[in-house]
Parts: structure tokens; C-alpha cells; sequence
């Protein structure tokens, strides 16, 4: 069935996250999924638990160079250290991982970026500055709908707030809907609380060697 | 393997000094540690192509994190391993990216939070690491090596399913079934 794919694709986007493989705009979408889905957390534990594991029992030590050891604790004395915790509170506004690409000190998208996108949706490009992928903050009015559309590329819509449907399924804030190149659907806002969502497409099917090419153009 | 038994075994695990470091800035604790596990993320780096000075470089920096955010560490949440390996991709992705200052905000700690667990429930990491490697070691070779090669080299299914003449949907399946294997294996069926 078809929710099970998409779960099955999202599994796969924390795996290459883990593993450090993601473009630029993929891993912005990771973390903000990270910080709205108890599930991904969960996921993404048991994949950090697989990799210090395999740090420990595959690596076998290399020596470190002679001088490392003390320039590291030289560092170390000119550092106290953190003294408050990174973890704040997940989930809207807007994830921690979002709010330096969107202004807004307080976490908030400005009234004034919201640029027009269709009847009653509203948008805000996110500048993820080495990516394939486009970046957007998508702002549905309860019951508003972006009709049958076709996608050229990969495009991942997280649900950060609010609730959102197409044909088959209701997604909740936290949700990851994954839809692959040439499929098609619909959507519409809940028709109480309208939708946030983070949005990541490609707009064109891309293969590594395009991607190389452009990543290496910066 | 000489699976930080010892240390286990003598009665200070690395969650304890991990906890130190943070708590006290307890600099012994802190060389303790890094003795154990600069060389493990070295030996990481270097499977993954970087080169021993660019991966020593990578270690040191990885370990300064660890002793700058060691006062979030709460041994309650996760293994040192766990933490310590979650510092050193985070590091590795900033070096791989490195003119780009503006890389997303991404949170030096593994992910999960205390969401069902008790303050005063004492988790045992060791037990639950142990079975871990027990079912890592478990796994049918062709599962084994998918998952080794995803960690160590650093490379999307589908390279991984270029390089190894598989299917893309192949690769996906196998690495599937292994860290199905792996979530029960740490007791984790909540999900």
C-alpha cells in the first residue's frame, strides 16, 4: 500500500542522513523532521546507536599523531564549554534547523515574505545555498487546495503544523509525505487548522554526476 | 575486538566519564576518553577516504565538541558510543561542506528524548550496546556488508547499488530487514 513506501522512503532519508550522505536542502529537511516526529527520533537513535557501535567494534584504533592529544587540551583550556542545553523545544514555530534560513529572530516567518502561490496558499522561499533541490515554506488556509499536479522531480512536504490531505491520506504535523519523480497528486489543507509545511523538490531527475557538477561550481 | 571491555569491566564505564567531563570539566576523565576514542574516529575517517592527517584533524575536532557540549550529556539518554559517534558525523558533514558556513542548525546530540523514560530509571546502555553488536554479528553477510558500507563509505543506496551490480530496490530491502534486525535486537518494538 501506498503509506507503506513512503514510509519505507523516509526510513531511507534518515539512513542516508545518519551516514552523512544528504545534500544540503535533504539534510534541512531531516533535521526539522527530527525535531517534529517522535518516530524519526526514534529511528535516527537506533541509527547513531548502529554507528558508534560499529565505530568501536569495526574500527580497529589508529594512532593518533603525537601532537594531538595536547593541542587538543590546549583548546580545551581556552574553552569552558556550554553551559546551557541545545535541546530547547521541538516543533513549531519553526524548527530550530529552519529559523536561520527564514529571518525572524523569534522563530517566525515576517508577515512580509509570504509571497502568493495560489488561491490562499502562500509561500516563503527557504535559500538553501548548495542544493539541487528548491527550498519552500508552503501556508495553506484551512480547506485550501493546490490542484492535480505532476512532479518532474523528487519532492518531500513535511507537515510542521496543521494537516494536510491528498487522495489517499490525512498527513499531521510530524508527518513526511515522499513523492517520487513523474507522480501525481492533489492536496488539501485541513479544513480547520489550513498547514505549515516544508517543502524540498527537485525539479529535474538528477543523477550524481549533475549533482557533482554543481556542488562543485561553489 | 577489544571492545571497550576493560574499562567496562573495571567499574568506570565511558557514560561515567563522559558524565564527568561534563559535570566537573574533569580533564582526566576527558584524556581517558579521548585516548579510547580519538582512534576509533580516526580509523572511522580513513575507511571512509579521508586521508590519516585530515582524519586525525577530524578526531580532534570532533573530541574539542565533545568536551565543549559534554554538559548536555545525559547518560540517561544514550551510550557514550551513541553520542560520540553523533559528534563525529556532524563534524565530518561541516569539514565536507566546508566553505559553506551556512550549513542547517543540526543538534550534536542523538536524537531521542526523554519522551517515556523515568528520571530515575537507570538505563543500561551496556547490556543493551552488548546485544547490538550480538545482532550486528548475527546478520547474513550480504546484509552485514550493505550496512558496513553505508556507515564506513559514506555512499547513497544507489551508489552503493551501482558499485555492487544490485538493484536499487535490492540494496533498500536488505538494509531494511537489517535494521529491522538491529531495532529488535535493542528492544525498541514501540515503534
Amino acid at each position: 500500500m501506498k503509506r507503506e513506501g513512503m514510509h519505507d522512503a523516509c526510513e531511507m532519508l534518515l539512513m542516508d542522513y545518519c551516514c552523512g550522505v544528504l545534500d544540503e536542502a535533504q539534510e534541512l529537511l531531516v533535521s526539522a523532521y527530527l525535531s517534529v516526529s517522535l518516530p524519526a527520533r526514534r529511528q535516527m537513535f537506533l541509527l547513531e546507536t548502529i554507528g558508534g557501535v560499529l565505530m568501536e567494534k569495526d574500527c580497529a584504533p589508529v594512532l593518533m599523531n603525537e601532537d594531538s592529544l595536547s593541542s587538543v587540551l590546549d583548546r580545551v583550556d581556552g574553552c569552558s564549554g556550554e553551559t546551557q542545553g541545545e535541546s530547547g523545544t521541538p516543533g513549531f514555530p519553526l524548527p530550530r534547523s529552519l529559523r536561520q534560513y527564514i529571518a525572524g529572530q523569534d522563530g517566525h516567518a515576517g508577515e512580509g515574505r509570504w509571497r502568493w502561490a495560489g488561491f490562499r496558499v502562500r509561500v516563503v522561499r527557504v535559500h538553501v545555498s548548495r542544493s539541487s533541490y528548491k527550498t519552500l515554506l508552503v501556508r495553506m488556509a484551512p480547506g485550501a487546495r493546490i490542484a492535480r499536479h505532476r512532479h518532474a522531480g523528487m519532492e518531500y512536504t513535511l507537515v510542521l503544523e496543521g494537516a494536510l490531505r491528498d487522495e489517499n491520506e490525512v498527513y499531521e504535523a510530524g508527518d513526511l509525505l515522499v513523492m517520487d519523480a513523474g507522480t501525481e497528486h492533489s492536496l488539501q489543507s485541513d479544513a480547520r487548522k489550513g498547514c505549515v509545511c516544508l517543502t524540498v523538490s527537485g525539479s529535474w531527475p538528477l543523477s550524481p554526476s549533475l549533482l557533482d557538477r554543481l556542488m562543485a561550481g561553489f | 575486538m577489544s571492545y571497550s571491555e576493560e574499562s567496562r569491566e573495571a567499574g568506570t564505564t565511558f557514560e561515567d566519564l563522559l558524565a564527568a567531563v561534563g559535570k566537573s570539566r574533569d580533564r582526566d576523565a576527558f584524556i581517558r576518553l579521548f585516548e579510547y576514542f580519538a582512534p576509533r574516529i580516526k580509523s572511522f575517517m580513513m575507511k571512509g577516504g579521508m586521508t590519516p592527517d585530515a582524519a586525525d584533524d577530524l578526531a580532534q575536532e570532533a573530541m574539542l565538541t565533545v568536551w565543549q557540549k559534554a554538559v548536555q550529556y545525559d547518560p540517561r539518554k544514550a551510550a557514550a558510543s551513541t553520542w560520540i559517534f553523533t559528534i563525529a558525523r556532524n563534524r565530518k558533514v561541516d569539514v565536507l561542506r566546508k566553505q559553506s558556513r551556512q550549513g542547517p542548525y543540526v543538534a550534536d546530540f542523538p536524537a531521542v528524548e526523554d519522551t517515556d523514560q523515568r528520571p530515575d530509571e537507570y538505563v543500561n546502555h551496556k547490556d543493551g550496546i552488548r546485544a547490538m553488536v550480538h545482532a550486528i554479528d548475527s546478520l547474513p553477510p550480504e546484509q552485514a556488508g550493505l550496512i558496513r558500507k553505508a556507515y564506513f563509505e559514506e555512499k547513497s543506496h544507489s551508489d552503493i547499488a551501482a558499485e555492487e551490480n544490485l538493484p536499487l530496490g535490492t540494496v533498500k530491502s536488505r538494509i531494511r530487514l537489517a535494521l529491522e534486525k538491529l531495532r529488535r535486537s535493542m528492544g525498541e518494538d514501540r515503534a
